[in-house]
């Protein structure tokens, strides 16, 4: 059962990580088959996992500011900004299409 | 610099046979002479020395901040420190200089351990050979091991030394070859799925993994939350206590260290093993075990009985899907934790303009390599609405299973379970790369990555050496929290096989062949 090249479209939307070349694609079809592996466990009754660390209480500490006040020392890292603002290009645009952008998937 | 760090080094200090400089002089010359192991992404050269010179002031005064002081120390770059940049071997932070350290490496400079550099890893420590990342391969010391070139039939000259060389193993290759190459005395790593112990292995030093919420992951690049730990590599066994010491313990700024009190222990020097059970599970037989590890297993489980120990053949019956388990799991930590690298507020950004998504998928293409692309994909796949019940879900039950494997030996009166940790000796370079990334990691996990699964501690041994004169190492697998009693029964079985000394033949900036420097010096 392969992916469908719609999935694979969907993939590169979500993720925002474009498959490359066929090998890419491929890869992705072998990590599928190898997790198939897994539906030949029985799992019925079994509740999932979320951490090893489940019968402990998580820590909550006390509302108290302790650090802050390091817009510089953050703005360092930033290649675009302006005062103490990150500058993002415009969004509420779309990725486009499939049929529109350079993507391996439309061949 | 053979000397051990709580025995030997530390005193060494005290005592002024050697001084915090000189030593750090040492270690960063012997980083220049080998360089070619590419071990270092990083050398931090001037704080280094001016880190050593403030220790030495220390113990002038008399007054050393811990046994650590002076110490030089190795971190894996995929540890935030202030000022050094920490790049993960990838494109995406390369030139990226954090604000803050992460908790452990801030806990090492308080202690006045002397800050090296950072070491080279697989990108975003995905990967098994420390092969694939941005800045090149980390090569074996043992490939320049006197006891490797005996074993090795030369076919051409030179020629073939240089494509003769053998991974270090990974993802914490350039930690595991910073250790075994002398030119430090303890390193950080960090395990997710063994990627502290496959290399330690290889490398032939002890690797260590901690139980899952004892040491602080704050600031450390996350893989996968719900396992990753930083690892401690070292050169023998009470040395990597000596680290835990220092960095255990609850960190308010990471929610899954435990609370718990956590106090530094001293190793007992264990002569009676005859109230200790170990456990042998039968399915760490894997297929593609070698002969010798399984011949090497069997004289260790032999040596325990010997000794009075009760050895027992015990089942973890869902051990074949643990490496399936984890590829579901961690591909889909991976797919989120990948995800603040938009080239925004740090990191690597794309010329790309017209739109924020587009920015980011130019971006992200840039900055990841295949292998991190890929468990991204993959990771993205499995978390689908129509495929999340049916791969993450029931991953997450498959872990329970796993875990409860472990709940079951440990409750049946186990102490410990020995197994190996590789499949084989290290690889050749030219071999490895034969195969990709992803099916590298699958083969080469196996043994490891079920202890993360269940968040037990973890331990590899030098044992011996292969046939080809290259290390061979066993694990130990403790119960939770459980560290001390882990930690005595790997010292006492170290003290057993006498691992050799690595007899490595490099080229000394200075004079002398440094093999026949023993630790007279520091006695």
């Amino acid at each position: 059962q392969k992916v469908t090249v719609e999935v694979l479209d969907h993939l590169e939307h979500l993720a925002l990580v474009d498959f490359r070349d066929a090998e890419g694609v491929e890869r992705l079809q072998k990590a599928v088959q190898f997790a198939d592996q897994l539906h030949e466990v029985n799992t019925d009754g079994v509740e999932p996992m979320d951490s090893v660390l489940e019968d402990r209480c998580l820590y909550l500490r006390e509302d108290d500011v302790t650090e802050g006040n390091c817009t510089n020392e953050l703005l360092k890292n930033a290649r675009e900004k302006v005062e103490e603002y990150f500058v993002a290009p415009p969004g509420n645009i779309p990725l486009p299409k499939l049929e529109e952008r350079e993507t391996f998937l439309q061949g | 610099l053979k000397g051990g760090l709580r025995f030997q080094v530390s005193a060494a200090l005290k005592e002024g046979h050697v001084t915090p400089t000189e030593l750090c002089q040492r270690c960063l010359s012997l980083i220049k002479s080998t360089k070619f192991l590419n071990a270092y992404i990083t050398v931090a050269e001037e704080t280094a020395l001016k880190q050593a010179e403030e220790s030495e002031k220390r113990y002038r005064r008399g007054q050393p901040l811990s046994v650590l002081d002076g110490i030089p120390i190795a971190v894996k770059d995929n540890f935030n420190t202030v000022g050094i940049e920490t790049t993960c071997a990838s494109n995406m932070l390369k030139g990226y200089i954090s604000p803050y350290n992460a908790t452990v490496v801030q806990k090492l400079l308080d202690q006045g351990a002397v800050l090296l550099g950072k070491t080279n890893l697989d990108e975003f420590a995905m990967g098994s050979g420390s092969t694939d990342g941005v800045f090149g391969p980390v090569r074996n010391p043992w490939s320049y091991s006197r006891q490797y070139k005996e074993k090795s039939v030369p076919k051409s000259h030179s020629e073939d030394e240089e494509s003769n060389w053998v991974i270090t193993g990974g993802s914490s290759g350039g930690s595991a070859a910073a250790v075994s190459s002398f030119t430090c005395f303890a390193a950080l790593g960090s395990d997710t799925g063994g990627s502290t112990r496959n290399p330690a292995a290889h490398c032939g030093v002890v690797g260590l993994k901690p139980t899952y919420g004892l040491i602080s992951r704050h600031g450390l690049i996350p893989l996968v939350n719900s396992m990753d730990v930083p690892g401690i590599l070292t050169r023998c066994v009470d040395d990597s206590a000596v680290v835990l010491g220092s960095l255990a313990g609850h960190d308010p700024k990471d929610s899954t260290t435990i609370q718990d009190n956590f106090k530094p222990f001293e190793l007992p020097n264990l002569t009676d093993v005859s109230k200790i059970s170990i456990g042998i599970p039968k399915e760490y037989h894997a297929p593609g075990l070698s002969s010798e590890i399984l011949a090497l297993w069997s004289k260790a489980a032999d040596l325990f009985k010997n000794a009075g120990a009760k050895v027992i053949e015990v089942s973890l019956p869902h051990t074949r899907y643990s490496i399936v388990c984890y590829h579901v799991l961690c591909t889909a930590e991976v797919a989120s934790n990948m995800a603040r690298f938009d080239g925004l507020e740090y990191g690597h950004r794309s010329d790309m303009n017209k739109s924020t998504e587009s920015m980011y998928a130019a971006t992200r293409r840039e900055g990841f390599n295949d292998v991190v692309r890929g468990r991204i994909l993959s990771g993205n796949y499995f978390l689908l609405k129509q495929n999340y019940e049916n791969y993450f879900i029931k991953a997450q039950k498959v872990r329970r299973l796993i875990a409860n494997d472990f709940v079951k030996v440990f409750g049946s009166g186990v102490d410990i379970l020995l197994t190996p940790t590789t499949l084989s000796d290290a690889m050749p370079y030219m071999e490895f790369i034969k195969e990709d990334n992803r099916t590298r990691s699958a083969q080469d996990d196996i043994l490891t990555q079920a202890a993360n699964m269940a968040g037990l501690p973890a331990i590899n041994v030098p044992t011996g050496l292969s046939e080809r004169g290259l290390p061979l190492g066993l694990q130990f697998i403790g119960q939770s929290f459980q560290e001390k009693q882990l930690l005595t029964v790997a010292k006492w079985f170290e003290k057993q096989v006498k691992f050799p000394v690595i007899q490595l033949e490099v080229k000394r900036h200075d004079h002398g062949a440094f093999q026949h420097q023993k630790s007279v010096s520091f006695s």
